[in-house]
């Protein structure tokens, strides 16, 4: 009896073992012209706070307008980073939701494992999909990381919510240093910052250690360099703009104009810095932290001959195969998320940055203009520039250690502006190799 | 005498100031949990709030979508029902490995000890595939297939850390301490196993399974990515899932996330008091310090 209930139990764990779950289709399902009847989907998001309410309310208002067709379930799934680990082993396990918010570089593993759904086909269907007026609409920056060259120029997003990369200043400080406008140029910001050091006394940048590489990206894209080559095969860090950079941020150090802390955000918000590059999504939270003087935000400075641009960070919906009628019904919630009305709200909730060029004239949105001015200028000034990065497996290898780590050596005078830039060439060249291979 | 005196005032300098370094950051906590959240961000910081805001923890109990007093629930079920269950399996296999001969126990014993060095991210992804695949359970099959099995249950939040390799080996440390004369002397009068480690070990071992309580319930208590991965419904998450609520990349209420912090902590300071005496004798008789 013994025996036999070992064998059992060995059968058993051995049936566990190799059960892994098969994706419920193995391709994307035909369109059906309408649903067959009324359909519950699973929709996971990564946002707490302020932009997680506005997502429910999002929600909430389709699940009315969709009352008896269609149910979404809308589930908090933790950061993005948690979110992911959940989704990885609901890919091996079993119970992926229709929709998602995620980042593109999480797309570009779940499209290797063919996970998501092909959204061309519901984009141009004649009944489901967005018509041309609809599409121009769309910030072109915004339509831009729906369908990326790593997808092979394939729609596998759709848009959610925006936030890009932001220049803030202090209004009073800047005032107190006799100058009037934020700087439009890098040149002028050097300038700038000698002006505001000598009457005030205060950095002109408050500069986060952390970003040293987002930031010294940003700065070389505003030069017309994309951080990688058109091929995706190298970078671009031995250009000659690379180097100007860090010259710049060099040259900002020596004249102790950029403070490089961990807490430049809170010394921007107890008025020690005159100038912080941030994401716009601080924007709420400084309209209701900073109180002591006033404040502007604006796109971040750029090289005199090259056109103003900044990152594009935030989020997009994606679709997971599944039935014909939950993929339906996915992308009409999809589609609803990315309309002018929704997005109106979701930004005048979350204080993120529209989707669409005509939510800026919304009452929705100019109530909150006229609630938080700033944001006002944020959305008008910043959010047509806006881009993705250049995608690559690398990024963030590269972004957030490679280019931090040889920046900050810049920045603390361990290498010169020279030896920092090959350094940086060298070893994220070898990055982008590692990541391809 | 007076030099022994002034011994004594420098070790108990030492010691309150060793105190005063471990107290200061729940100290800190505490205060700043009743500060605003521009207040919290101060640079530089203030120690005692302008203005004491007892709302916060208004505002962090009726907040989340079960408000914090389901998610609290959720935690003392886990911690309770993992506490016991993980020191049940612990207590059994850790008698077996300290007072029972049987073929290949030391390299079962190793086998165990060798799983504590493996990361919970690793067994993340397969422990998913385990609860949602068990068979006969939440409409699956007898393939595993077909249903959610323990996923999104309290069973499935406990299950994968009932088997703890630490507790095996600390309360295997506290079992070998107990003469082999004991069970010599019981079996001559006819007790069995189970009934010696019932009526006989486990009372002398009662430090060790005390502290073996309180750890289990902190470390169940303390999970986060495991009961977040395993659930969908609100109203079965713990308390670390709701502090997620107050704070994202650009918009954290840190005040709302310390008066959620002070308020999660409660429940384990009060054991750990309840439970100190234990604690502190099964430090010193299985020689861990902490």
């Amino acid at each position: 009896m013994q025996r036999l209930r070992w064998c059992v139990s060995l059968v058993a764990l051995a049936l566990l073992a190799c059960g892994t779950s098969s994706p419920e289709t193995s391709s994307t399902s035909p369109i059906p012209a309408q649903l067959s009847g009324p359909v519950t989907i699973e929709y996971w998001y990564p946002y707490s706070s302020t932009v997680g309410k506005a997502v429910t309310t999002a929600v909430n208002n389709f699940n009315q307008q969709q009352a008896g067709k269609i149910k979404v379930n809308a589930v908090f799934q933790g950061t993005f980073d948690q979110q992911l680990a959940k989704i990885r082993a609901a890919a091996a396990g079993g119970g992926l939701p229709q929709v998602a918010t995620v980042r593109e570089s999480d797309i570009t593993q779940f499209d290797k494992s063919g996970l998501v759904s092909l959204l061309d086909p519901y984009v141009k269907d004649a009944k489901q999909g967005v018509n041309s007026q609809q599409l121009s609409d769309i910030y072109p920056g915004v339509l831009g990381r729906t369908k990326l060259g790593v997808w092979n120029n394939r729609t596998l997003a759709w848009p959610m919510g925006n936030t890009a990369a932001a220049w803030f200043y202090n209004i009073d400080l800047m005032n107190k240093a006799g100058i009037q406008n934020p700087p439009a140029t890098w040149d002028e910001l050097v300038a700038a910052g000698k002006t505001i050091k000598s009457t005030t006394g205060q950095p002109a940048w408050n500069f986060r250690a952390d970003q040293a590489g987002p930031w010294f990206i940003n700065a070389l894209w505003t030069y017309g360099v994309p951080w990688l080559s058109a091929d995706g095969t190298t970078t671009n860090f031995d250009n000659k703009a690379a180097l100007d950079v860090l010259r710049i941020f060099r040259q900002m150090v020596d004249d102790g104009t950029i403070a490089v802390s961990s807490t430049a955000d809170n010394d921007f918000m107890s008025g020690r810095g005159a100038m912080l590059l941030a994401s716009s999504g601080n924007i709420v939270k400084f309209s209701q932290q900073i109180t002591a003087f006033k404040w502007g935000v604006t796109i971040l400075p750029h090289h005199a001959s090259a056109k103003p641009i900044t990152e594009m960070f935030g989020s997009v919906n994606t679709m997971f195969k599944g039935t014909a009628d939950q993929q339906l019904a996915a992308w009409m919630f999809m589609k609803y998320m990315a309309s002018s009305d929704t997005q109106s709200q979701f930004s005048a909730d979350a204080g993120y940055f529209p989707s669409t060029k005509s939510s800026d004239k919304s009452t929705v949105l100019q109530n909150a203009y006229s609630q938080i001015p700033q944001f006002k200028a944020a959305v008008q000034s910043i959010a047509p520039f806006m881009q993705l990065l250049p995608q690559s497996a690398a990024l963030d290898q590269v972004r957030n250690r490679i280019a931090t780590d040889d920046v900050t050596l810049v920045l603390l005078k361990k290498l010169s502006p020279e030896d920092g830039q090959k350094k940086l060439k060298l070893e994220a060249d070898q990055a982008i190799k590692q990541a391809s291979a | 005498m007076g030099r022994l005196r002034a011994g004594d005032a420098g070790r108990f300098l030492l010691l309150v100031l060793g105190a005063g370094v471990i107290a200061f950051p729940f100290v800190w906590m505490l205060l700043s949990s009743f500060k605003s959240n521009t207040e919290i961000s101060l640079s530089p910081p203030t120690f005692l709030p302008a203005t004491w805001h007892l709302d916060n923890y208004k505002t962090v109990w009726t907040s989340p979508p079960s408000t914090f007093g389901k998610y609290y629930l959720n935690s003392v079920i886990l911690a309770t029902g993992g506490a016991v269950l993980q020191t049940m399996a612990a207590v059994l296999a850790a008698y077996g490995f300290a007072q029972m001969e049987f073929p290949g126990r030391r390299f079962l014993f190793i086998a165990f000890l060798v799983t504590m060095m493996i990361p919970a991210e690793v067994t993340l992804i397969p422990n998913f595939v385990t609860i949602r695949h068990i068979p006969f359970v939440g409409g699956n099959d007898w393939t595993g297939s077909g249903g959610r099995g323990l996923y999104d249950s309290y069973v499935g939040m406990i299950l994968p850390s009932a088997g703890s390799a630490f507790a095996v080996f600390f309360l295997r440390q506290a079992f070998l301490n107990l003469p082999p004369d004991y069970w010599d002397a019981a079996r001559l009068d006819g007790c069995g196993r189970f009934r010696y480690l019932w009526l006989i070990a486990l009372p002398l071992v009662r430090p060790a399974v005390a502290t073996m309580i309180v750890f289990a319930a902190f470390q169940y208590w303390n999970q986060l990515l495991w009961p977040l991965v395993i659930t969908n419904s609100e109203s079965l998450r713990p308390v670390q899932v709701a502090i997620l609520y107050f704070q994202s990349e650009v918009d954290s209420h840190f005040n709302l996330v310390l008066a959620a912090a002070t308020l999660s902590m409660l429940p384990g300071l009060a054991l750990y008091f309840l439970a100190q005496r234990h604690f502190n004798e099964a430090l010193a008789f299985s020689g861990i310090k902490g």
